[in-house]
């Protein structure tokens, strides 16, 4: 086992705390100017995201918000396995447990994203400060081979863990024995979608378009269309007159803004998005490819639309498009596999009173495009600091 | 249905695309017709793409498969019960195996034409043969791999097979040596992989030049650069250690895969790869698939009229490569000739997806 941060995992002491408490809160803002002084930082932007929520300012808002008149404590030890492709969730999965009061160790992936290494090192660096000595118990960055046997012996004292993966990988880390009280915080596999009015891309401006395409370029382009909040269908509402016109308005300026940006893709990513294609021609019928928007972007559609698109994803920039004005289709397809419904020119109190009038197992989150990735204490459904904490009830 | 007869009655390699570009396009589009009324998957594919076969006219129209798509799905153009063979190759992604299903013909017409490309390089008669690997790789079934099947391919344009490596990949030399003394002042016919003729032949030989004469030897080896490019080892310092080790002056290398077997595209005197009358080459733009001009690098797309039993007749590959010429090569030969520039590395995909998993 390599540790990034601390010493063993054998002397962690267990002492939870009050979440939102002020060493806590002192220790992540310091964490977010430190970073902020680093001059590469601006190279990953997902880094700089990361700084930003931790600031101060944003840590004190959230704790006016969390902290209500319930007493709330800490689970105890937290155990976080954090997803090997997205560098920065480990990051976000630690500040979440710490300022919900638990102590922490952290699997991060073998994988030496520079990502990891500047934070693990900013954390050294702030945790050698004598004001912070104490954390030091409760703070462990862990590497380790995908090994049963390290991530068994973690799991058998967590009162938390905190499992980002693939449903494969949450069930095979669910089948090891933890504590009765241990509570498990699983984010598996989601789909989303998008909802677009028509009308609303024909009277846009100019610079509101170029905001939207820049919006929705982070929302895919970040992490490849492959996190689980970047959408993969996209559906439009209003009436079929202006479908046609609006679809053409937006596709071309977002590919036009993908060539301006000069964003220059992996030379794998188009041979991938082509064979995301051809697996779904086979495996499901009636799939269409709408168009090839100047080959870097597929539009496809359905004669019969699926019961699962969810079941037919593509890649790096393939998108099933629907006509559907009043959400109907999105009524019948969604499940609990949906997370989150990004929209531009739609009421997000509509989708969300549809979700609930219509009784849907899915959907957690509505928010503009553009904020697709924009991770926070409210994440996949869940009120993190709630679950991450017990409720310490006394009268 | 293509006629491989009259295809072998022409020049092999000079593929005077002025000439027989429409001849071969035209041979591709109705074997591509064949696999669309034969595999419901290739036909799937095309039904979505929107493609009608009759309103193509260039090759560069003509839909490709994605090499990995046989790694995913069985796709054959025959019925079940007519496979005859069983092809697999791992890739180099280790995990899942491409699976190329053949009937009696399709193995014949593959049989064909690797013959009537090989009489160029070797002549018509089987030479002596000394294979640079160990005859595990044939034998012991549990090893039997695309390494294997590749040595077992070659060998029936040679006799008195020799391996010239022992079990544990150390060149036997009392073997080496009585071959070549056995064949001396005779034409002997060399096989092996690139990595494995580099790593365990060439790099041995190093501080012994001069070590065997096979004057009249002809050397033919394929299997990829990859490895070799990360020790930067160029063709031509292949070219040269082959030389100074063993004297053999002709040294061929072939890209070929499994997928379109027979078909090998061959390296001529100066350096390029060439087309037979059996296949063609397109480079395509890794950003946009489109196709592209003479010396820009791209992905590799290979046609081959042999395929009729599985949909592998036009196939986009993850090798890099580009297109020198396509009139007239140095060499003499006509046609397009080509250079392969190794496979893209493999990015990482990013995404939550896809995380730790536990080994049980």
């Amino acid at each position: 086992m390599k540790y990034l941060v601390g010493e063993s995992v054998s002397s962690l002491v267990i002492e939870p705390e009050p979440i939102f408490n002020n060493l806590i809160i002192e220790f992540i803002s310091s964490l977010s100017s430190h970073l902020f002084s680093i001059d590469s930082i601006s190279d990953y932007p997902d880094v700089v995201t990361f700084a930003f929520w931790c600031r101060r300012s944003h840590l004190l808002k959230l704790k006016k918000d969390s902290c209500t008149s319930l007493c709330r404590v800490g689970r105890g030890f937290a155990f976080h396995i954090a997803p090997s492709n997205v560098p920065i969730n480990f990051a976000f999965s630690l500040v979440f447990s710490l300022l919900s009061g638990n102590v922490n160790v952290v699997r991060v992936s073998e994988k030496n994203f520079p990502q990891v290494l500047i934070i693990t090192e900013a954390l050294n660096e702030l945790l050698s400060q004598p004001k912070f000595f104490r954390l030091r118990k409760k703070i462990i960055v862990v590497q380790y081979p995908r090994d049963e046997e390290y991530t068994s012996e973690l799991s058998s004292r967590a009162d938390v863990r905190i499992i980002w993966g693939g449903d494969k990988t949450i069930q095979a880390i669910r089948k090891l024995p933890s504590p009765t009280r241990c509570v498990d915080i699983n984010f598996p596999d989601r789909y989303s979608i998008s909802v677009i009015s028509a009308d609303a891309i024909l009277s846009s401006s100019r610079k509101e378009l170029l905001n939207l395409y820049a919006g929705f370029y982070n929302d895919i382009f970040l992490f490849d269309q492959n996190a689980c909040s970047s959408p993969h269908l996209i559906l439009w509402t209003d009436n079929s007159l202006s479908l046609d016109r609006a679809q053409n308005i937006f596709w071309q300026g977002f590919a036009e803004f993908l060539i301006s940006k000069k964003i220059s893709p992996n030379p794998l990513d188009a041979l991938e998005r082509y064979t995301s294609f051809c697996r779904n021609s086979i495996l499901s019928p009636t799939l269409q490819l709408t168009s090839s928007v100047n080959d870097i972007i597929y539009r496809v559609s359905y004669d019969q639309f699926p019961v699962h698109p969810e079941m037919f994803k593509g890649k790096l920039g393939y998108f099933i498009e629907a006509h559907d004005p009043n959400l109907s289709l999105f009524k019948s397809i969604v499940n609990q596999k949906y997370q989150t419904v990004t929209y531009y020119g739609v009421s997000p109190v509509i989708i969300k009173d549809i979700v609930t009038d219509y009784s849907l197992l899915g959907v957690d989150r509505i928010v503009p495009i553009g904020k697709a990735l924009d991770i926070g204490l409210v994440w996949d459904g869940l009120d993190l600091v709630s679950v991450l904490s017990r409720v310490l009830n006394y009268s | 249905m293509t006629n491989l007869d009259s295809s072998l009655g022409s020049s092999l390699f000079n593929t005077d695309k002025d000439i027989n570009t429409n001849s071969f396009f035209e041979k591709i589009r109705d074997l591509s017709v064949h696999h669309y009324q034969n595999c419901i998957e290739y036909k799937s594919i095309i039904d979505s793409l929107f493609i009608d076969f009759s309103s193509l006219s260039s090759l560069n129209e003509i839909p490709f498969l994605p090499t990995s798509l046989f790694k995913e799905f069985e796709l054959m153009s025959i019925k079940r019960s007519d496979v005859f063979k069983i092809m697999t190759s791992s890739g180099t992604s280790g995990q899942s195996v491409s699976k190329i299903f053949l009937d009696k013909n399709n193995a014949t017409k593959q049989t064909q034409a690797l013959s009537s490309i090989m009489r160029t390089i070797i002549g018509s008669k089987r030479l002596p043969m000394l294979i640079i690997d160990n005859s595990d790789v044939v034998k012991n079934r549990n090893l039997f791999s695309a390494r294997g099947a590749g040595i077992l391919g070659f060998s029936m344009f040679g006799k008195d097979h020799t391996y010239a490596l022992d079990d544990k990949m150390k060149i036997d030399f009392k073997v080496v040596n009585s071959f070549a003394e056995k064949y001396h002042g005779q034409p002997v016919f060399v096989f092996g992989f690139t990595f494995m003729i580099w790593q365990y032949f060439l790099s041995e030989l190093e501080s012994r030049p001069n070590c065997f004469d096979f004057p009249d030897g002809i050397l033919l080896h394929g299997g990829g650069w990859k490895k070799l490019q990360d020790q930067e080892v160029s063709n031509d310092d292949f070219k040269s250690y082959v030389r100074k080790s063993t004297g053999i002056r002709k040294v061929f290398n072939y890209y070929g895969m499994v997928e379109q077997t027979g078909s090998l595209f061959v390296e001529c005197e100066e350096g390029y790869l060439h087309p037979s009358c059996f296949s063609d080459v397109i480079i395509r733009d890794p950003y946009t698939l489109r196709p592209l001009s003479v010396n820009n690098e791209g992905l590799i797309q290979v046609l081959s009229l042999l395929p009729t039993s599985y949909p592998g007749h036009s196939l986009l590959t993850e090798d890099l490569g580009l297109i020198l010429g396509d009139k007239c090569c140095a060499c003499g030969i006509k046609g397009k000739y080509f250079k392969v520039n190794g496979r893209v590395p493999k990015a990482e995909i990013r995404g939550c997806s896809d995380t730790h998993s536990v080994t049980r």
